[in-house]
């Protein structure tokens, strides 16, 4: 390892001084590894986030900094991380689609299609029940480690992307102003992933939608939306209930919880295509559940559902006024709604108040390399 | 939840929250339950405990972001801004609504919740009693059966009533099921 990590700096010596001594490389070796002469003075980062919205967390051995945040929005944007240099997580967590990539399953570098949809990250860092659609990532310095790996994702290595950063001319300072590392050789993948989640945690949204708006009472919503509200929040008896907000509540249009919402009928619970829950927790009763999404701007990043079945908000209204698909553990919130065709515009009206792209324009949030 | 020695209370906790969903799936399930571990109590003989069911008003008029994502109060699962208030019990399944019992086909899903649903339970003439440096275990048994009683004794029909309405009648159950919490609650 020790070897060939030398021989790739010696290489980058030889090309700007190619004319010189033996002992001068060495001398320019130990000068570019050494990154101690760079200032260390992180700056800390404050992250606005919108007075309804749950308090950010983040852990202690990960303070959120300006220069943590630039490093790991760079990492994020740049497709050194993958393995032919093609793509990078914004391929498939696109600022324009809400951080997501507007396929039903996402494909990978080598265009094999995975088996499950993009998921925003708009609010990411807010999120404490697990990550991905089945929970199994704990945290988003965890998290950011498995796309690079994942074979249906940037299908690359750890060394490999290290190694890349290593003799980058630009990430070693940047790594050296973000945690103090006083050599290349200090990056590691677990750098890396803080990194990038810290940039994940300041994409936070505005809380300034039409519903936001209305909330406020800043605005009045049309009938249509207003009709759409109260059948979400299951408000009047005048309307029937469409109990969306049981599941889909509260400032962020998610309880993420882990939940089967009827999408495929399973006689035995063992029959569903793809366990979800279950797989990570290997409990009979969890096959099928998947992490409830938020619902805020949800008009942006069809198709929907965790293998993206539907193209349309109409066909998810659809799926839910149906009832759904039996399986014993489909929650008891799934029924047949009962809306008409108005009734179900009126809804389609709601979800759209949830739109807001506002937040994007932060500059922070921007792709560095455009 | 607290224990008491006479007129004096001790409090265990302001506030658990106490799931069920992976456990009451089957018989074993239902008599293993659900532990909650209580740490430091004060050694004493005590003849009582008390338990609420819901969120009492002064916390109730929090919301889930409020509190920090480990706090029991912080699930916005558990509340409903429409009543301003804590959902304080969930009761939901499924029966069978076809008399196959292969599947079970309808569900019923019954959100108790607002200040005036809120009840405590006394459990008196206890013998419990704690002694230095050693564990005591209290199990607490909940008749499931009694929370879909009704006032005349007999049980809720789930075809006819499966959901709690924002209605008089819906107010009705609520306030029925709110009162059965303290019939259906003993100690073992
Ligand atoms: C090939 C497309 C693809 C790439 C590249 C990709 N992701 Fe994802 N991402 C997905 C898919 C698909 C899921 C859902 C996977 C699942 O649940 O199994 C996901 C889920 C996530 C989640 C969980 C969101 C939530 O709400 O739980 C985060 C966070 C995330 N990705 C961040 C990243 C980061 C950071 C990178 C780059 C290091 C990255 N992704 C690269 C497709 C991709
Ligand atoms: C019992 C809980 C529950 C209820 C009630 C519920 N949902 Fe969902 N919703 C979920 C879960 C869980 C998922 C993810 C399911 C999956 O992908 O397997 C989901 C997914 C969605 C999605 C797709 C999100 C995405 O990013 O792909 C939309 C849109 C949606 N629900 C809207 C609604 C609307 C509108 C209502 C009311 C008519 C509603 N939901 C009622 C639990 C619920």
């Amino acid at each position: 390892m020790t070897i060939k990590k030398s021989s790739h700096i010696l290489l980058f010596g030889i090309i700007i001084i190619s004319s010189c001594y033996n002992e001068i490389y060495t001398d320019n070796v130990i000068a570019i590894n050494d990154l101690s002469g760079i200032p260390y003075e992180p700056e800390p980062y404050i992250v606005n986030i919108p007075a309804i919205f749950p308090e950010l967390e983040v852990p202690a051995d990960n303070p959120m900094t300006k220069e943590g945040v630039q490093l790991g929005r760079r990492l994020f944007y740049d497709p050194i991380l993958s393995a032919d240099n093609s793509m990078s997580c914004s391929t498939c967590h696109e600022p324009d689609k809400n951080f997501t990539d507007g396929f039903s399953t996402s494909f990978g570098i080598d265009g094999i299609a995975g088996t499950r949809s993009s998921m925003s990250l708009e609010n990411i860092g807010l999120f404490y029940n697990g990550l991905f659609w089945d929970g199994r990532a704990q945290t988003l310095e965890e998290q950011a480690l498995e796309p690079i790996t994942n074979p249906v994702e940037l299908n690359n290595t750890w060394e490999n992307v290290i190694e890349k950063l290593k003799e980058d001319d630009d990430y070693p300072q940047r790594f050296r102003k973000a945690f103090g590392i006083e050599s290349r050789n200090e990056i590691t993948k677990e750098l890396a992933a803080k990194a990038i989640a810290q940039f994940e945690r300041i994409i936070i949204s505005n809380a300034n939608s039409r519903y936001d708006q209305f909330n406020r009472g800043e605005i009045f919503p049309t009938d249509s939306e207003y009709n759409g509200f109260d059948m979400f929040f299951d408000i009047s008896p005048d309307l029937p209930d469409a109990e969306c907000a049981h599941c889909h509540g509260g400032p962020l249009f998610t309880t993420n919880e882990y939940i089967n919402n009827g999408l495929d009928e399973a006689p035995d619970l063992n029959d569903f295509p793809d366990l979800g829950r279950g797989a990570i927790t290997e409990y009979l009763y969890d096959n099928g559940k998947f992490r409830a999404p938020s619902l805020r701007n949800i008009a942006l990043t069809a198709p929907y559902m965790h293998d993206g079945r539907f193209e349309t908000l109409e066909e998810v209204i659809d799926h839910y006024n149906s009832g759904g698909h039996y399986a014993e553990n489909v929650d008891p919130l799934i029924n047949n709604l009962g809306l008409n065709e108005e009734e179900k515009g009126d809804l389609l009206a709601f979800l759209l108040t949830l739109t807001d792209t506002t937040y994007l324009s932060n500059p922070d949030l921007s792709n560095p390399f455009e | 939840m607290g224990l008491k020695e006479g007129e004096h209370e001790v409090s265990m906790n302001e506030i658990d929250f106490i799931d069920f969903t992976d456990i009451n799936v089957d018989m074993a399930g239902a008599s293993e339950g659900y532990t909650i571990s209580k740490l430091s109590l004060p050694v004493s003989n005590y003849d009582g405990l008390t338990m609420s069911i819901g969120v009492p008003s002064d916390l109730n008029e929090n919301l889930p972001s409020d509190f920090s994502s480990s706090h029991p109060l912080a699930r916005s699962s558990e509340h409903w801004s429409q009543w301003n208030s804590y959902i304080f019990s969930k009761l939901e399944g499924k029966y069978d609504e076809d008399n196959e019992p292969t599947q079970l086909e309808g569900n019923y899903v019954f959100h108790i919740g607002r200040d005036e649903m809120f009840r405590t339970i006394e459990l008196d003439d206890l013998d419990i009693a704690l002694k230095p440096d050693s564990g005591t275990r209290i199990t607490v048994e909940i008749d499931v059966k009694n929370l879909f009683r009704l006032s005349n004794g007999s049980y809720l029909d789930l075809e006819t009533q499966n959901e709690i309405h924002g209605d008089e009648s819906g107010e009705a159950l609520s306030l029925q099921i709110s009162n059965n919490w303290l019939t259906a609650i003993s100690i073992q």
